[in-house]
């Protein structure tokens, strides 16, 4: 299981260098169809940290979430 | 596909998370009936565990199995979360990315898989501003309701017909499609664009999404078997 987590560690890296930065198909759509206007996006918590740190951290987070589920199974 | 906050009215975006709750909660107690097990109070009492109820009463207790089980849902949600960082171009200035549902599903199975993506798209939505907070509920429905659970059952009967490879290409493209249909229709009925129109237009561009996430997906798959084998 460690290596599946290094695997997702290093995807995470690469694909915040790599990025496509052009629109996926929902936002395509919506500007063709003319009701992008009406999204109203919020930055979230991460806004302002470097996209590969603010990914390997998502990956902590998400790993995190789930250590702490098993630990309050564990106790009961 | 994640909808952001304004594409939705309020009663499609709150029936949606009323969904989506169901869904997500029924999902939970699977899991959790799967990674625990019944032990008799009176035992538990013995080893010191102190139960309240000595009367025939039982507990849930984590396995160990069941514990190994969620760290690898853990690990398959944090792949998927990083697998969804990379865009790719397929043309027309569109970009697509993968879902990750089936994915999901083939190697969790359908409950736990669709717990995955959810907690994928919560921290996205948390943290990365992606899809909004009021458009969770139909961002869960489209990607881990449909895109993982309903699909899995996809793959399962079509690989008792088809090379389990194709059973699993086909579904995770179906699970796009399907997705960006969930995802048009909602839109649609949330405002003032004719559904035909949005519809067609969804499910177009999602068709061609759809074939890199079935080659993304067989591909990850086999290499999610190898990696894990260790």
């Amino acid at each position: 299981m460690k290596k599946v987590f290094w695997l997702a560690v290093v995807i995470a890296v690469l694909a915040s260098f790599f990025a496509s930065i052009k629109p996926d198909g929902l936002d395509v759509v919506a500007q063709k169809l003319g009701f992008a206007n009406k999204a109203i996006k919020n930055q979230g918590l991460m806004a302002n940290i470097p996209a590969p740190l603010a990914g390997v951290l998502g990956l902590v987070i998400i790993i995190g979430l789930f250590c702490l589920v098993a630990g309050r199974l564990k106790r009961h | 596909m994640h909808i952001p906050n304004g594409f939705l009215d309020p009663k499609t975006s709150a029936g949606l998370l009323g969904a989506a709750a169901l869904v997500m909660g029924f999902c939970v107690a699977k899991v959790k009936e799967a990674v625990t097990a019944l032990q008799p109070a009176a035992a538990l009492a013995a080893a010191g565990n102190g139960a309240k109820n000595v009367i025939g009463g039982m507990k849930r207790v984590l396995t160990g199995d069941g514990e190994r089980t969620i760290y690898k849902i853990g690990m398959v949600a944090s792949l998927i979360f990083a697998a969804q960082m990379f865009n790719f171009p397929i043309g027309g200035g569109t970009s697509g990315h993968l879902i990750g549902g089936v994915l999901a599903a083939v190697i969790l199975g359908p409950f736990a898989g669709a717990i995955a993506i959810s907690v994928v798209l919560l921290v996205q939505m948390l943290f990365f501003g992606d899809g909004g907070l009021l458009a969770l509920g139909a961002n869960i429905i489209n990607m881990a309701a449909i895109g993982s659970l309903a699909c899995y059952y996809l793959y399962y009967y079509l690989k008792k017909i088809i090379p389990e490879w194709l059973a699993i290409g086909t579904s995770a493209w179906l699970s796009v499609v399907l997705a960006a249909f969930a995802c048009a229709l909602e839109i649609g009925v949330s405002g003032s664009i004719p559904l035909a129109i949005i519809i067609l237009a969804m499910v177009k561009v999602h068709m061609v999404i759809g074939l890199a996430e079935a080659l993304i997906t067989i591909g990850l798959v086999n290499i999610f078997r190898l990696t894990a084998k260790e």
